[in-house]
């Protein structure tokens, strides 16, 4: 294990890595500051590029892009009430309040402190959970991972928004996308129209561009984005740091809210806006003036600040040691590991512990970088948002349309992009969730792979191992579990009455 | 009788798609091949006709009252932009990445009413920096388009 972990500190000094995770990283600055483009597209954008890069670099790249996201989101979410980033709503409760106290710069300060750290707690957390989870993850097999697929895939519902059945619907759709292809085992080529260009699969780089690329950037444009504009005054330096020493004076906070996001991103399905409102509210519950929450109260941007940049290590936890990706965001990169030939699961923990070691150092480092940078640089970052929708709309498309083809090196890829375009559009306007149909497509391909090793293995009742029958139950329990809850409070309020 | 919403056509794509999944895989030699197509065919065409009926029979909610429209680009439509992103499409096949890209950009740039000197710019810079990065330091041969392809008598 330490030899492991030396490995990956030396790959991680490579100049080459350095700058990969520094690119990475300013490119998460980026996104996290523009709103309307998710860290999930660009993760779709910047798919193809791992494409041809060796896997330490390709996926390093990824890395920082990933654990950067989450440190400029707050600074347009306290200064005009837009957030960056989905869980930046959270902050705006208490940021943007602040701002109209005067007291933007030092909410800004606070949170993007309060999130450097949380990602170096997350970390530290991080390392010492693989220690402990490492041989609990050594004993899965092929059937325990089946069942634990399936775990994955019923986070389908935590994923599905306001309708379970529309997510339910969108990750069926993703199963069945990830069974296009040539099937070594039959020999037979399944959905693929007579084209040997689809004989390798649908490609998940390209279905994404397609659906959080295209579809994303012509909702934000039909949106009519381009009529943001900033108000009130740039932040000063000194103001900043004043919300840096918030962090310390709330020590408590702070301390609880990484830990908890940390343990939520192990969770798959969870995610970081979970996180974040969880975590608003335990500091909610112990604060000493719980009622001003809402108003302008500077612990309520350090926890979910916090919280939602120490999901990342823990959620990556979980998609390199059981191949559940712990949130969207995740799945994209269980697919990119996939792309350059690495597959997620327990033999990863066995046969590349520095790999995982390397990534998960990469999150630190990537703080380390954009940390900084992100907080002395935040008045001029806040700019970045404003670049108008003119330039970004034709300059994004222009990249997702090159980046697919790159991906394969082939006009074909058209069709694929279009479709997943089409399809993204049309599911958005129709409410059908799309992280579930990206959860679908990288489990359906690693669900077929080990419910035939399980089979070969252990004949038709592979399921009947402690592990596999335990997880059953969990299932079986996590399905109930709200019914029998919604039951219990129906038959008390009819007592009631 | 009750008149059909685009939200249920959608359902009922899903639902044919399923059917004809659903058919592919009865036609397949091998179990093995046709066990997953089933079950995943088959649980999607049952939800999607669930999410039908739940539509077909969700009453009517009261017509709330009439929010305030987002602020929407003048002159853009979902229509306007699927006929852009075609457009872009077909000149890519036609006459390839490098020629396409500066095109496309310069012509919905001029088209959002901006001027031709920042117009040329950006169109400039995106096409240099793309071609940078994939060509340059991937190595990716970016597609040269159909004209070309013909003229060099390479089809």
């Amino acid at each position: 294990m330490l030899e492991s972990m030396q490995v990956a500190l030396a790959t991680l000094m490579e100049p080459q890595v350095l700058l990969f995770i520094f690119a990475g990283a300013s490119l998460g600055l980026f996104v996290g500051a523009m709103p309307g483009i998710s860290d999930l597209t660009m993760v779709a954008i910047l798919l193809p590029l791992t494409f041809g890069l060796p896997p330490e670099l390709g996926l390093s790249f990824l890395m920082g892009e990933i654990a950067a996201v989450g440190l400029a989101d707050c600074i347009l979410a306290i200064l005009v009430s837009i957030p960056g980033e989905g869980p930046s709503i959270v902050t705006i409760l208490d940021g943007y309040p602040l701002n109209r106290k005067g007291q933007g710069a030092r909410a800004m300060g606070a949170g993007i402190f309060a999130s450097i750290y949380g990602a170096f707690v997350s970390v530290a957390l991080v390392l010492v959970l693989i220690m402990l989870i490492r041989p609990i993850v050594l004993a899965f097999g092929s059937a325990e991972l089946v069942l634990m697929i399936v775990l994955g895939l019923s986070f389908i519902v935590a994923l599905s928004g306001r309708s379970v059945v529309k997510g339910l619907i969108a990750g069926g759709l993703g199963l069945i996308l990830s069974l296009v292809g040539f099937v070594a085992r039959s020999g037979i080529a399944r959905f693929t129209f007579g084209s040997t260009f689809f004989y390798e699969g649908i490609n998940l780089a390209v279905i994404a561009l397609g659906l959080f690329g295209i579809a994303v950037m012509m909702e934000v444009v039909l949106g009519g984005e381009a009529s943001i504009g900033l108000s009130g005054t740039m932040p000063k330096l000194r103001d900043i740091l004043r919300g840096v020493k918030d962090v310390f004076h709330h020590w408590r906070i702070f301390w609880m809210s990484a830990p908890v996001a940390t343990i939520i991103g192990v969770i798959p399905g969870l995610g970081r806006m979970a996180a974040s409102w969880i975590t608003y509210g335990l500091a909610k519950q112990i604060s000493k003036n719980p009622e001003e929450f809402g108003t302008g109260r500077i612990e309520g941007v350090i926890a979910p600040e916090t919280a939602n940049n120490s999901t990342s290590a823990g959620a990556l936890l979980t998609t390199l040691s059981f191949g559940v990706p712990g949130s969207s965001v995740m799945a994209l990169f269980a697919g990119a590991l996939l792309m350059v030939g690495v597959i997620p699961g327990p033999a990863l923990l066995h046969e590349h512990l520095d790999l995982v070691y390397l990534l998960i150092f990469g999150i630190a480092l990537a703080n380390l970088f954009a940390g900084p940078i992100t907080l002395f640089g935040a008045s001029q970052i806040a700019k970045l948002a404003f670049v108008p929708m003119d330039f970004l709309f034709p300059g994004l498309i222009a990249v997702i349309f090159v980046a697919a083809f790159a991906t394969q090196q082939s006009i074909m890829t058209l069709i694929p992009l279009l479709l997943g375009g089409a399809l993204g559009v049309v599911m958005k306007k129709f409410d059908y969730p799309l992280p579930p149909l990206i959860l679908g497509i990288v489990l359906g391909k690693l669900f077929e792979y080990y419910l035939w090793n399980a089979l070969d293995f252990r004949g038709p009742l592979f399921f009947l191992r402690p592990i596999p029958l335990a997880m059953i139950f969990i299932i079986i329990g996590l399905y109930s579990l709200g019914p029998l809850q919604r039951a219990w409070q129906r038959a008390k309020k009819g007592a009631r009455i | 009788m009750t008149r059909l919403k685009p939200s249920n056509y959608f359902a009922i794509a899903i639902m044919i798609a399923m059917l004809v999944i659903i058919g592919q895989a009865l036609t397949f030699r091998y179990f093995q091949s046709a066990l997953l197509p089933l079950l995943f065919g088959g649980v999607v065409f049952l939800l999607a006709g669930l999410q039908l009926w739940r539509e077909l029979t969700a009453k009517e909610k009261p017509k709330a009252k009439k929010e305030e429209p987002p602020p929407v680009v003048k002159g853009t439509s979902l229509g306007v932009l699927t006929l852009w992103m075609l457009g872009f499409s077909a000149a890519i096949l036609l006459f390839g990445h490098l020629i396409a890209v500066p095109l496309f950009i310069l012509s919905y740039v001029r088209w959002r009413g901006r001027g031709w000197g920042i117009a040329i710019a950006f169109a400039t810079a995106v096409t240099a920096g793309l071609y940078g990065l994939f060509t340059l330091a991937m190595r990716v041969e970016l597609y040269p388009g159909f004209i070309y392809q013909l003229i060099t008598g390479r089809i």
